[in-house]
């Protein structure tokens, strides 16, 4: 038997490295009808704001070559409905729940990470600075390192669960964000979220999301994923979660060899759900292929 | 309960010019879906990676139906399907049709390849008093047979079959002859369903319809497919058409 567990902080150890990204999977109870998400060493929830946000107007999302684009505006039900909604099932999910907050301004993620530090089924935070939909907070806090830096820094005095900071590949150099997060003492960054993207319509000319401009997902990003994780692995010694185009186990073991101690599923959910399965039954296959006791030997094992 | 299943194709046929019907043997999703509901079908995604949504035309023991027109490379790939293939497909999906008891007469009203909901719906409402309102272009689109031809009203654009206008006028010509109570279902092109709302609001007639949109994962999960709408008191919302739809009422709906 292999051993799939992979340590993201002494706070966190997954059974194996396949979370999911936020906002691709709800929060986890959609899918059980056919999904036994029992098989994700950890769900990361969709983004949770204080209050309710309805998200943007449609046209919400558009397919792209090998992916799509989406501006769906971090639409959720808000604090106190996840709390009282989703405690039943996350009691009985057997891997980690990782809460993703994304807030308009520090005092929002303050607030929000405060009230779920008390919440014992709730394991971790991962923290949203970088939604490129929604027109106050999202990607700004996430596009400029000191900016970051000042709205991160003070949580690692609220919380003493698991700390993860989401970044933007839309800067110049995500390296240095990265050493923010080091430098914040947060447990581990995750990357990366989606890159800007546009598409227009050519008869009626108009674009086709709301915003104009959107965030870009799904296979045609890997292997920007790949550059930036690279990158970030160079300059900092904390945990990266990958995250950008995963479609199967191929691509989990290309992430963990760049240098990712997790990675993310995100947009293969809508159009492959049963891919956690697949990956699954494919890291066992692999590792014993490779005479591997253990995925974690695959960290950062690419030769570069 | 939504299942996802490999189905096994046991018919794919051409109707009509650009129309097909294709038939899986999948009893998982034939045995529980309701008119108005839809199911995923998955391709080999590679370009292009989102399934497709498509009303369900039938259900028939363990068969389960689906028209499709076609229209752009997904379509194209379907009607290459042959008998005995096999396709991933998710389903029941959405919310369905109310029928009430009430209601004296039952309007359909399909445009185009709208008209496969629709379909579903005769053959669950075979034995009530119902009517078909088929909409098309010209005489070449597909207009499905019903057991009692009369109850089948065809209505084209240029005039080739049947009524020389569009659906909805079609039906303002017939309604004062109609038994009330109604209800009309209907699916179609966004401009008819606009304008059987207003025709509903106009003659005080209950509206439901089912909307369309862009969708990528048909369960809820990237809530991609929104539509706008208005609560009870008529305030501004955004609603989702693969779990709080694919049917809204006609005052529901946010036309803009």
């Amino acid at each position: 038997m292999v051993d799939l567990s992979v340590e993201l902080s002494e706070k966190l150890l997954l059974k194996n490295p396949l979370m999911t990204a936020s906002g691709t999977f709800g929060y986890g109870d959609e899918v059980t009808d056919f999904v036994d998400t029992n098989l994700y060493g950890g769900i990361v929830s969709k983004s949770l704001s204080l209050n309710p946000r309805v998200g943007n107007p449609p046209p919400r999302i558009v397919e792209t070559p090998g992916g799509m684009i989406n501006s769906i505006g971090l639409a959720n039900i808000g604090l106190d409905r996840f709390l009282e909604e989703k405690e039943e099932y996350f009691h009985n999910f057997e891997g980690q729940l990782i809460v993703n907050i994304a807030g308009q301004e520090d005092d929002e993620f303050y607030t929000i990470l405060k009230r779920l530090d008390r919440v014992n089924w709730v394991r971790g935070f991962e923290i949203n600075v970088s939604c490129p939909n929604v027109k106050k907070g999202g990607i700004q806090f996430g596009t400029d390192p000191d900016f970051m830096f000042k709205l991160i820094a003070p949580m690692r005095d609220l919380t003493d669960k698991f700390l993860m900071i989401k970044l933007s590949p839309n800067v110049t150099d995500i390296a240095k964000m990265a050493v923010k997060v080091q430098e914040a003492k947060c447990d581990a960054v995750s990357m990366i979220n989606t890159l800007y993207g546009a598409a227009i319509d050519i008869y009626t000319r108009k674009p086709k999301i709301n915003t104009v401009i959107g965030g870009l997902s799904g296979p045609a990003v890997k292997p920007v994923a790949l550059a930036n994780i690279i990158k970030a692995r160079k300059a900092i010694d904390i945990p990266i979660v990958g995250i950008g185009g995963i479609t199967n186990g191929d691509d989990v073991i290309e992430f963990l060899l760049a240098g990712a101690s997790a990675v993310q599923l995100g947009t293969v959910h809508f159009f492959d759900p049963l891919a956690v399965v697949k990956i699954h039954q494919f890291l066992q296959q692999y590792l014993e292929s490779q005479n591997l006791n253990t995925i974690k030997e695959l960290i950062g094992k690419a030769l570069i | 309960m939504k299942k996802l299943c490999q189905s096994k194709i046991l018919k794919n046929e051409q109707l009509a010019d650009q129309y097909w019907k294709l038939v899986f043997d999948c009893p998982e999703i034939a045995n529980e879906a309701l008119p108005g509901q839809f199911i995923e079908v998955y391709f080999d995604h590679s370009l292009k990676i989102f399934p497709r949504p498509f009303s369900i035309a039938k259900v028939e023991h363990d068969a389960l139906e689906l028209i499709y027109k076609v229209i752009g490379s997904q379509t194209e790939i379907m009607a290459s399907w042959k008998p005995g293939e096999t396709v991933q497909i998710l389903g029941p999906l959405g919310n369905f049709f109310v029928i009430s008891d009430d209601t004296k007469t039952h309007i359909l009203v399909g445009g185009g390849v709208g008209l496969a909901p629709m379909v579903f719906m005769s053959e669950v409402l075979k034995e009530k008093n119902f009517l078909f309102f088929c909409g098309g272009r010209n005489g070449r689109e597909y207009f499905p047979e019903v057991h009692d031809p009369v109850r089948r009203i065809i209505s084209t654009d240029d005039g080739s079959v049947g009524f020389h206008g569009n659906v909805v006028q079609c039906l303002e010509k017939e309604i004062a002859a109609i038994e009330t109570p109604v209800v009309i279902y209907a699916c179609g092109p966004e401009k008819m369903c606009e304008a059987l709302k207003y025709f509903g609001e106009k003659h005080n007639i209950p509206v439901q319809i089912s909307m369309e949109t862009i969708m990528a994962c048909g369960m809820g999960l990237c809530q991609g497919c929104a539509l706008k709408t208005y609560d009870e008191n008529g305030n501004d919302k955004i609603s989702l058409v693969c779990k709080d739809g694919p049917i809204f009422k006609g005052e529901e709906i946010n036309f803009g």
